[in-house]
């Protein structure tokens, strides 16, 4: 059908593409994977996390669009949007969640459905079902030219911050005590607290944590998307899809997929527009049988 | 034979419950509109669907977010059926839902027998979505996004196809669907009251046990999952001919699948009846919350996180709660009685 | 006093002449397409496009200046609307509706008449369907202060039309629970798909004024449902006629972007039917499926810009046209090739001040057109629309008030001829056949399978007085004749443009200045 050559500019579109989409998964994928290895539940709220940081982000921009056109601020309110999803993270945490984790997972998962549902209707309420876009953002910071190819330069911003927070987030885990903790307790809750240390407050911020990743996801994406309500749902199966095929708690591992799956994508549109997606469910299901723990989690079976 | 007339005397309120209910049930499509026996009818096909969650989710301790899959793709066998054949025999349509989402689930169980947990949730969830996701994709012979119609079937010869689907689903398909939910019941009890039941719940409770005593737990997991596929499947053909459409979001969805579970818990899954319970009242509920309000996933989701919290056992279980309660004197002290639960 | 002659009580102008409707259209029921059916209407066809051509020729802004003062406005009226208006339209009686309604005398019901609405008020289609919803609400109103309808009371239900599952058990809610006389709307093919079979087995008159796949009425017959906008069909054939002539030799190669699921297809399918008889020289070098509201075009930028069609065809609407805007505008994919919009009413409606110029975009109905010197339905509506909510109407708001307009003057008609209220069987009965008076020009609903015919317009998206209007005008504009660019019914329509004898082909690429 089609007889295009791989010359430099479509090598280097393909990247470009296949990176922006990347970011966007592994930013999803990893706050999501740091939860259910952590905390051991699929957290379904995520979604929600994902569109409100989304919705967020736009409102606070479009407030600020009347002060200044400055575009580098702008940049910085887009940060800020994703990290206020994490305070919002923190109040479902403490009041719905925390008073349901003696009980069985299903009801775990169940109540994760609900609140899911239950923010879906607020984002309508807030604000309104009319798609909602800002290209001030996007448009702003210009386009720049490599070997012929036009690339707007807030793709770099995107796979740059996401570049960023995958080294802060790795730092953070690795490197300070909190993160340490928080690695141990998914590890062996109960050694923790043997050795006296509250595991329950380890546990509200890494969920604080995996909210802020969400919510960082929505809002700097968002200037290349439109924004509307039920907008998470949909990608959260894939994030899902993509924890599943990584493992559970592997930082490392969620970067690698991310990317395997934003060029599997990226070079599958132009191979066979019509695949897209549909491969990666299989592969998740595949992988699933074969290595239940995932693919990048060393150990064996744990439930 | 003593046994079984102190059977009778001990759950005399039980079975008068239900030969009223069953006698209720006979005669509400002559006094309902036509618009609520749809309602109702709609109900009883989820319950079907619950029930035969609720044979993994609490008998077999499996917690499955994939019967979605079981359920649409009896659904789907129904319209294709419709679609590339002439075959318009509503028993033969069913009888093929069965078939088909009985072989899935063979397929599906096999491969989750060997999984535990988190994981058995998630590959139920992965098969699941494999499924909508190829009915979606493969919008030449599945319909796509907007799905497949399908008509009024000849049931044993007597052709409906001419009929308007309100006044069959009134006159003639409810009474079918509550025949079928009352075999569904009665299957489904025998199957869990038989030795099967018993070394399923031995399975729950205590695996490393069960192959000690050389029970082969693979094969009755495995036979579980077939058995609830099947019936899912029949709930999901049955509902092909109630809704006149079947579409990927309505029929295969995993929304639905968590859905069906919660249809289930909110009933109280530690029962048997209670997934019934648990699907009429949320058919209700999502059909009067949507009726409601533009904002109706708010009532529907608070609803669900105000019941998750609220009550642990679901309805049955809290109406079985509130009898202890009022019979506390002869029960021994707390702590002791409900010392097992999982929760 | 040319308002004598547009408006008038629908009471005393109307009397539909069943001789006119018969001769041209046969009965419903058992209709066997033929040859002879085909070349028939092929062969009007011709005229037709030859009347088009002329239209075509005139149509661009040119024609505005056209009419001198010396014409009296009767005359110019007659001019335009036959010159565009199906040929059963020149032996009916038009209808013209109006917001007064005549006073009952009896027999007609107490209590207010409910009608339901369809629309989709979230997600990328709310984008879109707005115009409809504002036009139900302005005409409600008025028609509520004419005095409702025969002295009811008009009240309308309002529901989300969601998914195809929702709209099914919508429309099932509607019909069965809220007992409403009629239902309107629906903005997606595949929702509209799914609720006819719906409505004609609960026996409700069902219009659907907002999607256009032809699929709907092309091998299915109903006697309950309507459809009041221009469909798809319309919009291929007129569109790529307007295209090949506009850009003749200049194109090359083609490429395709749209959505993926029936309406996308649809037309993927009709237009390449149609390239491949017209200019079959043509390459297609690019064929791209999204699928329906996905929000990364970006893969699909860079590879259609790697390939570089001369023209880009693309159907998406929505926010998927305002996401897609919004992402190859970086790109400069604007500057570097020629997009062809079958859904070119968002470049104005969603995307507003942003779109580029130099698109072709079909857009149905054209707020301007028929021009309101000419038309003051037209100019009655789009006023009162843009004092309402600051933008103007477009193809949904047009398409509903008709919607709503026909239904009324139907019951109105029925009322005069029998002194009764009619069931929905007669009000569908009367629907069928009727020449109604709009803002977008005259509608004529086929008896066969209610599929509407009505002027179809395509123009190129200028700036011109951008303070004024907010939103890009169409300069060059091209109106097409529905009944020459519109399949007979019973057929597919890309089976019905295979069908085409080379005679017909002939006269067509004489006209695009290709022999």
């Amino acid at each position: 059908m089609v007889n295009a050559m791989i010359s430099m500019t479509t090598f280097i579109q393909i990247i470009s593409s296949a990176l922006i989409y990347s970011s966007l998964l592994f930013l999803l994928s990893s706050g999501l994977g740091l939860i259910l290895g952590v905390m051991r539940i699929i957290n379904l709220v995520h979604a929600s996390f994902y569109s409100l940081g989304a919705y967020l982000a736009i409102s606070i921009c479009k407030y600020f669009l009347k002060f200044t056109h400055n575009v580098m601020i702008l940049l910085v309110f887009l940060v800020i949007a994703g990290l206020f999803v994490s305070i919002i993270a923190l109040g479902v945490e403490v009041s719905l969640l925390r008073p349901i984790y003696k009980r069985a997972q299903e009801y775990q998962i169940i109540l994760t459905f609900g609140i899911v549902m239950c923010f879906l209707g607020i984002i309508k309420m807030i604000f309104g079902m009319q798609p909602k876009y800002i290209t001030e953002v996007y448009s702003g910071l210009g386009t720049l030219e490599i070997a012929g190819v036009t690339i707007p330069v807030y793709n770099f911003f995107l796979i740059g911050s996401a570049i960023i927070i995958a080294v802060l987030l790795w730092a953070f885990l690795n490197k300070t005590m909190t993160g340490r903790i928080i690695k141990a307790v998914a590890e062996r809750r109960d050694v923790v607290e043997a050795l006296g240390i509250n595991s329950a407050r380890y546990l509200t911020v890494t969920y604080m944590l995996g909210g802020a990743l969400a919510g960082l996801s929505g809002s700097l994406t968002i200037p290349l998307f439109t924004a509307v309500p039920g907008m998470g749902i949909e990608l959260l199966i894939l994030a899902f899809a993509v924890v599943a095929i990584t493992g559970a708690g592997s930082l490392f591992g969620s970067f690698i997929t991310s990317l395997i799956i934003g060029f599997i994508r990226s070079i599958g549109i132009w191979v066979f527009p019509e695949i897209e997606l549909a491969l990666i469910y299989l592969i998740m299901v595949i992988v699933l049988i074969i290595k239940p723990s995932g693919l990048f989690v060393k150990e064996s079976i744990r439930v | 034979m003593i046994a079984k007339i102190r059977y009778i005397r001990h759950n005399v309120m039980k079975i008068v419950l239900i030969i009223i209910a069953f006698a209720v049930l006979l005669v509400l499509p002559k006094i309902l509109p036509r618009y609520q026996v749809f309602l109702i009818s709609q109900a009883m096909t989820f319950a079907i669907v619950a029930l035969a969650l609720n044979l993994l989710l609490n008998y077999g301790g499996m917690v499955s977010f994939g019967h979605a899959g079981f359920f649409g793709l009896g659904a789907y066998v129904v319209a294709f059926l419709q679609k590339y054949t002439p075959i318009r025999e509503f028993w033969i349509a069913v009888l093929l839902a069965i078939i088909f989402s009985a072989m899935f689930a063979a397929v599906v169980g096999a491969v989750c027998t060997r999984a535990y947990g988190l994981y058995l949730s998630m590959l139920t969830l992965g098969f699941a979505h494999i499924l909508y996701v190829i009915m979606y994709k493969l919008w030449m012979w599945t319909g796509g996004s907007d799905g497949l119609p399908v008509d009024m079937p000849t049931i044993f010869g007597y052709d409906f196809s001419n009929v308007p689907r309100m006044d069959f689903i009134s006159n003639y398909f409810y009474y079918l669907i509550l025949a079928l939910l009352l075999i569904c019941v009665v299957s489904l009890w025998i199957i869990v009251k038989s030795p099967y039941g018993r070394i399923l719940e031995a399975i729950r409770d205590d695996e490393i046990r069960c192959k000690f005593l050389g029970i082969s737990v693979s094969l009755h997991k495995w036979v579980a999952f077939i058995i609830s596929g099947a019936f899912s499947g029949m709930s999901g053909a049955l509902f092909a001919f109630l809704n006149g459409r079947v579409t990927p979001d309505l029929t295969l969805h995993w929304s639905l699948s968590m859905e069906i579970v919660f249809m289930a818990l909110l009933g109280g899954f530690k029962t048997f009846i209670g997934p019934l319970v648990g699907a009429v009242c949320f058919t209700y509920l999502k059909t009067y919350a949507i009726a409601t309000t533009i904002f109706w996933e708010f009532i529907l989701g608070a609803c669900l996180v105000v019941i998750i919290l609220l009550l642990p056992r679901g309805i049955v279980g809290y109406l079985a709660d509130i009898r202890t309660f009022f019979a506390a004197k002869n029960y021994p002290k707390e702590g002791e009685k409900h010392g097992n639960s999982r929760m | 006093m040319h308002t004598v002659i547009i408006y008038s009580c629908p009471n005393t102008l109307i009397q539909r002449n069943n001789r006119g409707v018969k001769n041209i259209m046969t009965e419903r029921g058992a209709r066997k397409v033929n040859r002879r059916d085909v070349l028939k209407y092929v062969g009007a066809g011709v005229i037709g496009a030859g009347i088009a051509g002329v239209a075509t020729y005139f149509g661009t802004t040119s024609f505005y200046s056209q009419v001198t003062a010396k014409e009296t406005v009767t005359e110019t009226v007659t001019k335009t609307v036959t010159k565009s208006a199906p040929a059963a339209v020149k032996t009916t009686t038009v209808v013209v509706p109006s917001y007064t309604t005549p006073k009952p005398g009896g027999g007609v019901p107490s209590g207010p008449v409910k009608i339901g609405w369809l629309c989709a008020y979230s997600g990328p289609a709310a984008v879109s369907a707005y115009s409809g919803d504002v036009t139900i609400d302005m005409v409600v109103e008025k028609i509520n202060a004419g005095g409702g309808i025969l002295g009811r009371k008009v009240q309308v239900i309002k529901r989300e039309q969601g998914k195809a599952e929702d709209t099914v058990r919508e429309v099932r809610k509607l019909a069965l629970e809220d007992k409403v006389d009629y239902i309107m709307g629906i903005i997606a093919s595949g929702n509209a798909e799914a609720a006819a079979p719906v409505a004609e087995e609960l026996g409700i008159p069902l219009t659907i004024s907002m999607a256009r796949s032809s699929r709907i009425f092309a091998k299915k017959q109903y006697k309950f449902v309507f459809r009041t906008p221009q469909c798809d069909v319309l919009e291929s054939v007129n569109g790529m006629i307007f295209i090949l002539k506009q850009l003749g030799e200049k194109i090359k190669t083609w490429g395709y972007l749209m959505p993926d699921y029936a309406y996308g297809r649809d037309i993927w399918t009709i237009t390449k039917e149609i390239l491949k008889k017209l200019r079959p020289d043509i390459d297609i070098v690019y064929e791209g499926f999204p699928p329906l509201f996905t929000t990364d075009y970006t893969s699909y930028i860079t590879k259609i810009l790697a390939v570089k069609p001369d023209v880009l065809y693309t159907t998406l609407w929505g926010g998927d046209w305002i996401t897609f805007v919004k992402q190859a505008k970086p790109y400069g994919l604007f500057d570097k090739i020629i997009v062809a919009a079958g859904a070119g009413q968002e470049c104005h409606s969603a995307v507003g001040m942003e779109c580029p110029e130099g698109i072709f975009a079909g857009v149905r109905y054209w707020f301007l057109w028929p021009p309101h010197e000419l038309w003051p339905l037209n100019k009655e509506y789009v006023e009162e629309y843009h004092k309402r909510t600051g933008g103007w109407p477009y193809y949904w708001g047009e398409s509903t008030w008709a919607a709503i307009m026909m239904w009324k003057s139907a019951i109105e008609i029925f009322y005069a001829e029998n002194g009764r209220w009619p069931d929905f069987e007669e009000v569908c009965k009367t629907m069928e056949g009727m020449a109604l008076a709009c803002p977008g020009g005259i509608r004529y609903i086929r008896p066969e399978d209610h599929e509407s015919l009505i002027d179809d317009v395509w123009g190129v998206t200028k700036y011109v007085e951008p303070d004024k209007f907010k939103v890009p005008l169409l300069n060059p504009i091209h109106i097409g004749n529905p009944e020459w660019c519109f399949n007979p019914p019973g057929i597919y329509a890309a089976d019905w443009v295979k069908s085409w004898p080379d005679s017909i082909v002939k006269t067509l690429r004489e006209y695009l200045g290709l022999i």
